[in-house]
């Protein structure tokens, strides 16, 4: 029936494959293609879009009469049939499809749905929403072929076709293909010989098991599985910053070698959360829709960006499990499956209320190493008491006439208290100050700098600017002797005032734009001095030159005017004397005990009555600290009310803490962009009684760089209090209110950046000095401080000697050791995670109008689409709920789907060939009852992966020769049927990982972080806006198997992505087999294929007591499994001997060639012909 | 010539037939070679399948059968290049009012951001009179040549969302690229170059490789790489050590084992291999010939500003040129650094003195040629720039302007687009459009039509979706097609 073949433009293949040609048209092969390609979208499932309230989807609403009387479908009559006159009209108005719809149908068409209505127009439900039946095994007449039941299948529609199955491929051929396929790797020689020479009948099984307990197994099934993960290294879009996800990458590889069965597989990566006593391994496994793109463009809406994430969520986990494709149904009701616009809500609402957090994976092997650390840090700081030194006893000398250098060229004048006066002719931006001084003591172990106000200096000294103060940056000293130039190195320093953020450590720390200064106030000028002190003494001797050197680099004309160096012998220095030692401590001890404890305000903790945010969820938590969790966007206010606030309070402390649940343990909620786990509190506001409450100023224990509190009171909402650097600790900011308050008090905390900078934890006190301040310490030191002042007790004391041996300068150097081992603590991989909201909380998930985030409309119920069977009585309605319905009996969808996928992965083509569309819009299988069958058995095998593929691949199916004879390519020209064996070119990073294991450079680690195989520097830096420095791996990295090479979303590896590699920024269920010259060029050139192709030279140079030919053989089996056949070996070994002859004679340079200065001409002319061998379609095929 | 699906769809087991598909469709190897470059599978794919890859029938007479894109990325300032508002200056330090603003968001500055005016002099130029800004000396001598869009408007305000959008006409990578349709709808016309080329010269593409990759159609349609450091393309120089008899030797070899390997197993994609294998080794013979400008006489480097040793916009400009010559598609060169936060006027002068000199000679040049009539060039960037100013001290930022998409200007020229002419107006503020709106679906469904396809009409299906590069809307902008 020519007329059926030349109908089907958009389903061809189907006549001659799908079934017999049979005179009746068959509704889902022949109609429901033409009536949901031209008119389900008008008159389908998309009520809001349903024209003349015709729907043609339903049988049931075809057959209804209209308004008009007229009946679009009135079965056998085809005169009666609305339907058949409109398509077939030749008036404009009235034909259907409309020609502005410009899908006009053929004739053809036309001619099938007149048929169909003339036989009765019968409908068929769609084959994938109906639960699969395994039905009985089809007979055959050639009942010796198959070996499984998958054979009967397929046998049973060859016969009918009159085909008759290819005879078995031969074994080296078979050995391959088994090995490609169960672990992705070639097999070496020897293994195929194993394999080749064993006759015994269970050979092949044997092969079978042992490849399906290959740990490469996890690998290779791990690669198919991450591109509908769509994993990579990198979080995608502009910034495309790398991130830590291997953890997610090595869990999928040790489910998959471990068997895992496939129900609980899917659990774990949609909900492994949410399992009762949920193990570390089972949250690592919920990084399968953590590998979500994370926009950190700095204009971007972060809630945007987060629907963009679920959306692709809702996307690929209905690509992954059901086939279906629901993106559609993000705008508007489906037009062609049966999915509601809201339903597509319900169905994200189910995912939709989980944090995102990132997750420290902890390693066994860490974890000993840093309790090995840990233990070492207890032991030396309980050892710091006895390390207390003896008092100073500094002999100061202030240089008698000192040599003065302005960098700026200012001069100085030498006062006759030794002190320097400058005398600006112009005052510069920055400038570096040089005393030279000749100078006889023993040795220098201090530095003082002393600033002196003055009159004559600026506007009264001692710096320069107008208000006096100035910034030392950095503060050098160096000896010159006949010995040579020695520089020393400061360790300690104490001042007797610092401005916060400007203590004197900040004048030896490397960097210009911190120092030491003195915040002077312009009515108030004081003397003030630092003493510095050096690490070891600086060994002095009989009068050498001294340089000090006083760089003052901050800009602003932050410089000294008047100031006196002096430097000091600490007389004591280095003795040992336990005594004088202990009482020292003891001195000391007491009196920072008196000046930080008399410092201390008492503060008394306020209970918020309330605590409230528009966006992120505030929790008052049982001692009266505010936990902020949820969303965060770049504008958050916090709005507290406390209702029981002290009498006269006058000062108000934001006290915030860290918390583990919380990104780098908090205190802050940043988590893109910016620096993890701060936060940027632009703006405080106080009101009490109605009335704002001017703030006077503001102080705080701990500020990063400039962002200090006081810039949370000035009116620029681009400053603020941060505290990069101090992550993991807490820290406090104090405001001092200009006037008392007390009862009602209302407080707003803006965090306002341009990326989500909330705070994450923090807690309120109030106190009644107008003057608090904001020590570095945490409360419980501080309160441990008041208490023992009030009742002094050994245990408090012991308490606050172990804060005071942590912060005491005079153990700066002792301290060292510890601070080297805390550095040198190996940190746990981390990995990102899903984490469900606490109970009680709810993010509210919307229908959004045409898909867009700004149209958030109704708020849905997590629910499925009607058609599908519906969770459970009593199932949770959440992610763990949703999970589990993926892979309950009831799906229709799930078995075939993963079924379907894997048995494209071994034939390269599905037996349902969208393998992404089960849908009305996708194509029937192949072999329907197969696939059914096969969804049946597998979750009776308890989900078992191995299995199935253990099934498949014993299948006389399986085991045939691909060789197309010009009789099958005319019939089958893409094997559908099957009557041969599988024939296709191998995956882009099996391409690669077969070149390593034939060269034999192949590692076979398994697992760790992603590595950086050779390729040109420019792939991820060139024209990238977030470069990446690829910085070649060394060693046995180069040679790792493709699934670990760092994956960068904006620039992939360049020689998977020529082979069709995926990029990871979009779910791929199929992956494209391309044939192009830059694969060529790549085989014939890249570096990767240039290492292998030496690799094997050498190798086959090197095989001692072989003939040529031998090694050219052993060669040929090294790239192609197979032994040389034919003429091959005569052509290899010409191609061989006209290449050594070219190197031996210098036409071609083996140094060159083999990037080696000792290789031989024998070794090149091998690599010749190893590269040869390595571009055989041949070498990269599976057939 | 063309063979169409109609044909295939009737003749579905010859279609897999090489031979079949040599003899009927009358085309030679190296025509094979060059459709495997962006069109190779038809040998192992199902008819349906297969025909949907081939070449398609356009659905008239394009005008344009190639496309230069100079993609201004980060974002040109309209205001300061070609959109004159002395309205701004009189403005200048106030806020604009908020029923102008509206409900915008903003990448950086509040909607309430004190209004800039232009910081450079405008006046009219050429005898259509359309208004160019001082900053591009060399613009303004051809803008006779060129269609002025000053009515550009786009729904995207970050820069990767909006290079993607402008490129794929969605805002998240996994879709087919411009470059991408046109090779789908055309094909290629190159037997040894890629068929449609990327370039890049400044310091980072937003949306990275998505820009030119071919989404969910085959990635045989996706750009390729010209880089400017090392190889232009990947691989395309022999190792060290392998002279050209080697090569060509070791190729012999490959082609003749393959060759016996056809024989034996009958598999029409080995086929296509040996094809791709002799086309590579063309491609090394091609490329270098491309890259090498000594050809080019020394008026010519100079109109370009170009100089030979060194990758800049103006080398890529008159590369472009010469792949035209060649027969390559479509042609995207990304020149990055707009995105002008901070300094509006040092950005503009880096960048236009940058791009300015070469943009005017590469459409002065095709004419000259008598290539532009069959070339479509097209200049601008994803989005435009604030009316306001940006200031942010703790960003180190001053005088620069935010991310615009009310409204941008490109312009485009040759390919049937008319020349001399200013299309579309913002009001006074420059704020929004207010006359002849051309939204970026709109502008990608007129450069379809060029190329001589209908955007509705010129369909790839994925996920049972018929995708279109304007998704559901597009209108083609007739007043400015020649």
């Amino acid at each position: 029936m020519l007329l059926r073949a030349a109908q089907l433009s958009t389903a061809v293949l189907f006549v001659i494959s799908c079934a017999p040609i049979r005179a009746a048209v068959d509704y889902l092969r022949d109609v429901r293609p033409i009536l949901s390609g031209h008119c389900f979208k008008c008159h389908g499932p998309d009520e809001s879009t349903r024209k003349a309230n015709l729907r043609l989807d339903v049988r049931e609403e075809a057959l209804k009469p209209a308004k008009s009387g007229a009946r679009a479908i009135v079965p056998g009559d085809v005169s009666a049939s609305e339907l058949v006159k409109r398509i077939l009209t030749s008036d404009e108005d009235d034909l259907m499809p409309p020609p502005a719809a410009k899908h006009p149908l053929t004739s053809a068409q036309k001619e099938t749905l007149k048929e169909w209505v003339a036989e009765g127009a019968e409908y068929k439900p769609h084959w994938a929403f109906e639960k699969p039946k395994a039905s009985p095994l089809p007979k055959v007449a050639n009942a010796s072929w198959p070996r499984n039941e998958i054979d009967h299948f397929i046998l049973a529609r060859l016969e009918q076709e009159g085909l008759k199955p290819s005879e078995p491929a031969d074994k080296y051929t078979l050995a391959r293909r088994l090995y490609l396929d169960l672990i992705g790797l070639p097999p070496t020689p020897e293994q195929a010989d194993a394999f080749v020479n064993d006759n015994s009948p269970n050979a092949y099984e044997r092969v079978v098991d042992s490849l399906l307990a290959s740990p490469h197994y996890g690998e290779r099934w791990a690669r198919r599985w991450l591109d509908l993960a769509r994993y990579a290294d990198t979080n995608g879009y502009e910034k495309d910053r790398p991130r830590s996800m291997w953890p997610y990458r090595d869990w999928l590889i040790k489910a998959l070698n471990d068997d895992m069965p496939f129900d609980q597989f899917t659990v774990e990566q949609i909900a492994g959360d949410l399992l009762p006593n949920a193990t570390i391994e089972q949250k690592v496994a919920t990084g399968f829709h953590r590998n979500t793109m994370i926009n950190e463009e700095g204009g971007i809406d972060p809630l945007e960006y987060r629907f963009y994430a679920m959306v692709d969520r809702v996307h690929v986990t209905a690509t992954t499990w059901l086939g279906l494709t629901m993106a559609c149904a993000q705008c508007h009701t489906h037009k062609y499956d049966p999915i509601q616009h809201s339903e597509y809500y319900q169905f994200m609402a189910f995912m939709n209320n989980a944090d995102e957090p990132k997750m420290e994976v902890p390693d066994f092997e860490i974890t000993a190493r840093r309790k090995e650390i840990e233990t070492k840090i207890a032991k030396l700081q309980s050892e710091l008491p006895n390390k207390f030194p003896p008092p100073t006893d500094v002999e100061w000398i202030t240089p008698a006439s000192p040599e003065f250098i302005s960098t700026a060229g200012n001069s100085g004048e030498l006062l006759l208290d030794g002190s320097i006066r400058v005398n600006p002719s112009s005052v510069p931006q920055k400038d570096s100050y040089t005393l030279r001084f000749k100078m006889s003591a023993p040795r220098v172990t201090h530095v003082q700098l002393e600033a002196i106000p003055d009159e004559k200096v600026g506007k009264g000294g001692p710096g320069l600017t107008d208000h006096g103060n100035f910034v030392l940056s950095e503060i050098s000293i160096e000896v010159k002797d006949s010995e040579g130039t020695r520089t020393g190195k400061f360790i300690a320093a104490e001042a007797d005032f610092s401005q916060d953020g400007f203590e004197p450590q900040r004048a030896f720390d490397g960097k210009d734009e911190t120092g030491w200064a003195v915040n002077t106030k312009a009515e108030k000028r004081d003397y003030r001095r630092a003493i510095f002190r050096l690490a070891e003494p600086l060994v002095i001797g009989n009068g050498p030159e001294v340089t000090v050197v006083l760089q003052q680099n901050y800009g602003g004309k932050h410089l000294l005017g008047r100031f006196r160096v002096s430097v000091g012998n600490d007389r004591n220095f280095g003795l040992a004397s336990t005594e004088a030692s202990s009482k020292h401590l003891e001195t000391k001890f007491s009196r920072w005990i008196e000046r930080v404890g008399s410092a201390l305000p008492e503060w008394k903790a306020l209970q918020p009555a309330e605590a409230k945010s528009e966006t992120p969820n505030l929790k008052v938590e049982e001692d009266g600290s505010v936990f902020a969790s949820g969303d965060f966007t770049k504008n958050d206010i916090y709005k507290l009310r406390f209702s029981n606030v002290p009498d006269e309070t006058r000062s108000i402390r934001l006290q915030v803490l860290p918390d583990e649940r919380l990104p780098a343990n908090g205190p802050g909620t940043v988590a893109y962009e910016g620096p993890e786990g701060d936060f940027f509190l632009s703006k405080v506001k106080v009101r009490s009684g109605g009335k704002e409450i001017k703030i006077a100023s503001a102080t705080q224990s701990f500020a990063s760089g400039g962002n200090t509190a006081d810039k949370a009171i000035d009116d620029d909402l681009q400053s603020g209090w941060s505290i990069n650097g101090g992550q993991g600790r807490e820290h406090s900011a104090v405001f001092q209110l200009a006037e008392n308050v007390s009862g009602e008090l209302e407080v707003d905390l803006i965090c306002e950046r341009y990326y989500a900078a909330g705070i994450g934890k923090f807690r309120m006190w109030a106190s009644s000095d107008a003057n608090a301040g904001a020590p570095d310490l945490p409360q419980d030191v501080q309160t441990a401080l008041l208490q023992f002042r009030a009742e002094p007790s050994e245990l408090l004391r012991n308490k606050l000697l172990r804060e005071f041996v942590k912060v005491a300068p005079e153990l700066e150097s002792a301290r060292a050791d510890i601070k080297k081992l805390r550095e040198s603590m190996p940190k746990f991989p981390s990995t990102l995670v899903m984490r469900e909201w606490p109970e009680g909380s709810k993010r509210v998930t919307r229908r959004h109008h045409r898909g867009e985030f700004l149209q958030a409309k109704e708020e849905v119920q997590p629910g499925l689409p009607s058609f599908l069977p519906g969770l459970p009585e009593g199932a949770p309605r959440d992610r763990l709920g949703f999970a589990r319905w993926l892979v309950s009996k009831e799906n229709p969808l799930t078995g075939r789907v993963i079924m379907n996928r894997h048995w494209e992965a071994f034939f390269g083509r599905g037996l349902v060939r969208t393998l992404e569309d089960f849908g009305f819009q996708g194509e029937l299988p192949s072999h329907a009852e197969l696939l059914d069958w096969l969804a049946v058995d597998f979750p009776k095998r308890g989900w078992s992966q191995k299995e199935m593929h253990k099934l498949i691949v014993m299948s006389a199916t399986y085991q045939q020769s691909s060789r197309v004879t010009p009789d099958l390519l005319e019939r089958d020209p893409v094997n559908i049927l099957l009557a041969r064996g599988p024939r296709f070119r191998i995956e882009g990073e099996m391409v690669r990982d077969y070149a390593l294991v034939a060269s034999g450079l192949f590692s076979d680690k398994l697992g760790g972080p992603s590595v950086f195989p050779p390729q040109p520097a420019g792939v991820t830096t060139e024209g990238a806006y977030g470069p990446l420095q690829w910085k070649t791996s060394e060693g046995s990295d180069r040679y790792r198997r493709g699934l670990y090479t760092f994956a960068k979303r904006t620039a992939p590896y360049a020689m998977t992505a020529t082979f069709d590699g995926p990029s990871g920024e979009a779910c791929l269920a199929r992956r494209d087999r391309s044939n192009t010259p830059l694969q060529a060029l790549t085989l014939l050139n890249d570096e990767v294929f240039m290492e292998a192709t030496r690799a094997l030279g050498k190798w086959a140079s090197g095989r001692e007591g072989k003939s040529r030919e031998e090694r050219v053989a052993a060669l040929v089996r090294r790239c192609l499994t197979r032994p040389p056949k034919g003429d091959e070996l005569a052509k290899f070994n010409r191609f061989f001997a006209k290449q050594l002859e070219r190197f031996k004679g210098g036409e071609l340079k083996v140094s060159e060639f083999m990037n080696d200065e000792s290789a031989t001409a024998e070794q090149a002319a091998f690599a010749a012909l190893a590269r040869v061998l390595l571009n055989l379609d041949e070498t990269i095929s599976k057939s | 010539m063309n063979c169409h699906d109609w044909q295939y769809a009737q003749n579905p087991a010859k279609l897999n037939s090489r031979r079949w598909f040599l003899r009927e469709c009358g085309l030679g190897l190296g025509k094979i070679a060059a459709a495997s470059l962006l069109s190779n599978a038809f040998v192992t794919r199902g008819a349906n399948e297969a025909a949907a890859e081939l070449p398609k029938q356009p659905h008239f007479t394009g005008k344009a059968k190639r496309v230069i894109h100079l993609f201004m990325a980060g974002a040109p300032s309209q205001l300061d290049l070609f959109d004159h508002k002395p309205e701004l200056a009189k403005l200048e330090g106030k806020p604009l009012p908020p029923s102008v603003i509206g409900g915008q968001r903003y990448a950086f500055i509040r909607p309430d951001a004190a209004v800039l005016g232009p910081q450079f002099k405008f006046s009219k130029a050429g005898g259509s009179g359309a208004e160019i800004s001082e900053m591009m000396p060399h613009l303004r001598g051809m803008v006779d040549d060129i269609c002025l869009i000053k009515s550009m408007k786009t729904d995207q305000f970050n820069h990767a969302p909006a290079q993607l959008f402008l490129n794929t006409g969605f805002s998240q990578p996994g879709r087919p690229c411009l470059g991408s349709w046109a090779l789908y709808g055309l094909g290629s016309e190159s037997e040894n170059l890629p068929a449609f080329v990327v370039m890049s010269t400044g310091s980072g593409i937003s949306g990275g490789s998505a820009n030119w990759s071919s989404g969910f159609m085959p990635s045989v349609y996706s750009g390729v790489r010209f880089r400017n450091q090392g190889d232009p393309i990947l691989n395309v120089s022999t190792p060290k050590g392998v002279d050209s008899k080697l090569q060509r030797d070791s190729l012999d070899l490959i082609e003749e084992m393959n060759h016996a390997h056809l024989g034996l197993v009958g598999d029409p994609e080995i086929e296509t291999r040996i094809a791709s294998y002799e086309m590579a080794y063309r491609l090394q013979t091609s490329a270098p010939e491309l890259m090498d400008l000594k050809s080019e006489s020394k008026e010519t480097l100079e109109m370009y500003g170009c100089d030979p040793a060194k990758p800049s916009f103006a080398r890529a400009c008159l590369l472009a040129r010469r792949m035209i010559e060649r027969g390559v598609r479509f042609i995207d060169i990304y020149h990055e650094g707009w995105d002008a936060h901070s300094d509006v006027v040092g950005n503009l002068k880096n960048n236009c003195g940058a791009t300015d000199r070469a943009s005017a000679a590469l459409v002065k040049d095709l004419k000259q040629r008598g290539l532009l009539d069959e070339t479509l060039v097209i200049w601008g960037g994803e989005f435009g720039r604030t009316p306001m100013v940006e200031t942010n001290v703790a960003l180190g930022r001053s005088q620069g302007r935010d991310h615009h998409p009310q409204a941008f200007t490109i312009w485009m020229a040759g390919g049937g687009i008319k020349a001399g002419l200013t299309y579309g107006a913002t009001d006074d503020l420059g704020f929004h459009v207010a006359e002849k709106p051309v939204h970026v679906h709109d502008l990608q469904a007129t450069i379809l039509h060029c190329l001589g396809f209908d955007h509705e009409r010129l369909t790839y299906t994925f996920q049972g979706r018929q995708f279109r590069l304007t998704d559901v809307h597009g209108h083609v902008v007739n007043d400015i097609l020649a």
